[in-house]
């Protein structure tokens, strides 16, 4: 298994080389958004010889005018071409409402309304960017996302698109009481690439959220444990986001790989 | 299917007390500023990069709230603004620098130049103008220069 960790911002840079000069982490995930606007190569001299994996947060490609992507393909696509990655990520999620506007919270999509869309512009975004995507399953609050494992089947069987499976986001789906993590069974056991991350349970409605700043829930190490054979020739990605020292985030690769 | 609202509440205080750092210190109930906040603007809101500013004027036509507003306040919003303009950085691959002003700030303005290295953060500035008194932003395609620049109404 191939141990990655998340690089989201330029003042993390340093604590990504410690823990991958350490060999604590064997390549880094670059979240593209932060990023994208400085050429390739400065990328590749700032991590040297490290595998690269890319994750794209805010495409928003479902809401963008073909032109908008047109537009914005022309910048990534060289520069995926450069980074070579091990996979290319990105999110099924709604950012704006109807009107354009942004929403207070990212959004699931209407599994049940929302396919044939959703499938064309999944296969259009595919071409523009020239590369197979992988998409992260959501951290469902809501019941809206019960039938997102049924959806995401669907929809790579039709797009050749491929899960990228967030174990702590299925695990808190199934907190919330909107998904069971074992109708991901099926999608999991073809899954090459993986995230996990903590969460935290907020006081007043106990939902579980998607958060990247606490450690790895045990339940969730549980998860993980039991698809170790599965996980041993797969990517594991650990997110942290913010408050992460290089002791903390070595500490939790620890955890991960003593389950291995 | 809707969220709750705590829920909503909690992750537009997270939005904008994480770069407002010296009203989140006056501010003694947060919980009761935005409620207030999100009561009146919901129907209407928008959370892109403009909601910073978008909290500053209703907040400067609130009597009960202005003892929390000065300067250094409005400014944080307008550098609040920009930071989350540079964090959708996919909207704008090409730009090097965004330039804001606001209708409460006279003679004054917030730029932010992005990184142009993997280890440097964006570098924010503190920029004289003489446009009118207006919430307008302008964008920068030429690293380090507002030189022709196109002011443009933030309004939606």
């Amino acid at each position: 298994m191939q141990i990655g960790i998340n690089w989201t911002s330029p003042k993390k840079l340093s604590i990504i080389k410690q823990l991958l000069a350490e060999k604590s982490a064997d390549f880094c995930e670059v979240m593209v958004d932060n990023f994208a606007h400085l050429p390739a190569k400065t990328i590749l001299a700032a991590l040297s010889d490290t595998p690269i994996a890319l994750h794209i947060v805010s495409s928003r490609f479902l809401e963008k005018s073909v032109s908008q992507l047109q537009a914005l393909a022309t910048t990534l696509r060289p520069w995926i071409k450069a980074l070579q990655p091990i996979y290319v990520s990105d999110h099924l999620i709604k950012f704006c409402d109807p009107d354009g506007r942004y929403l207070p919270m990212l959004s699931e999509l209407d599994y049940e309304r929302d396919f044939i869309q959703t499938a064309k512009r999944v296969e259009e975004w595919q071409n523009l960017l020239d590369t197979p995507l992988f998409f992260e399953n959501h951290a469902s609050l809501t019941k809206a996302g019960r039938k997102q494992s049924y959806f995401f089947t669907r929809l790579l069987n039709e797009t050749g698109a491929k899960l990228l499976f967030d174990f702590s986001n299925a695990y808190i789906a199934q907190h919330n009481q909107v998904c069971d993590v074992s109708e991901w069974e099926t999608l999991v056991g073809q899954a090459k690439h993986f995230h996990v991350a903590g969460f935290h349970i907020d006081k007043k409605t106990r939902l579980a959220i998607d958060s990247h700043a606490q450690e790895i829930d045990a339940a969730v190490l549980t998860m993980i444990k039991a698809k170790s054979i599965k996980l041993k020739n797969s990517t594991l990605v650990i997110e942290f986001e913010s408050d992460v020292t290089v002791e903390k985030w070595a500490n939790e690769i620890s955890k991960i790989r003593n389950l291995i | 299917m809707t969220l709750p609202a705590e829920i909503i509440l909690q992750s537009i205080r997270y939005q904008l007390f994480s770069f407002l750092p010296q009203l989140s210190l006056r501010c003694q109930n947060k919980h009761k500023l935005i409620s207030d906040f999100y009561a009146e603007n919901s129907s209407k809101l928008n959370m892109d990069w403009r909601l910073p500013v978008t909290f500053l004027n209703w907040l400067c036509n609130q009597k009960a709230y202005s003892g929390l507003i000065d300067e250094a306040v409005m400014t944080e919003c307008l550098i609040s603004a920009v930071l989350r303009w540079s964090l959708r950085g996919l909207e704008h691959c090409s730009a090097k620098g965004i330039v804001l002003i606001s209708q409460h700030l006279a003679g004054k303005g917030v730029g932010l130049w992005k990184s142009e290295t993997a280890d440097a953060m964006s570098k924010l500035v503190i920029i004289k103008h003489v446009t009118p008194l207006t919430d307008a932003y302008a964008i920068s395609y030429q690293q380090g220069s507002w030189e022709g620049v196109k002011w443009m109404a933030l309004a939606d």
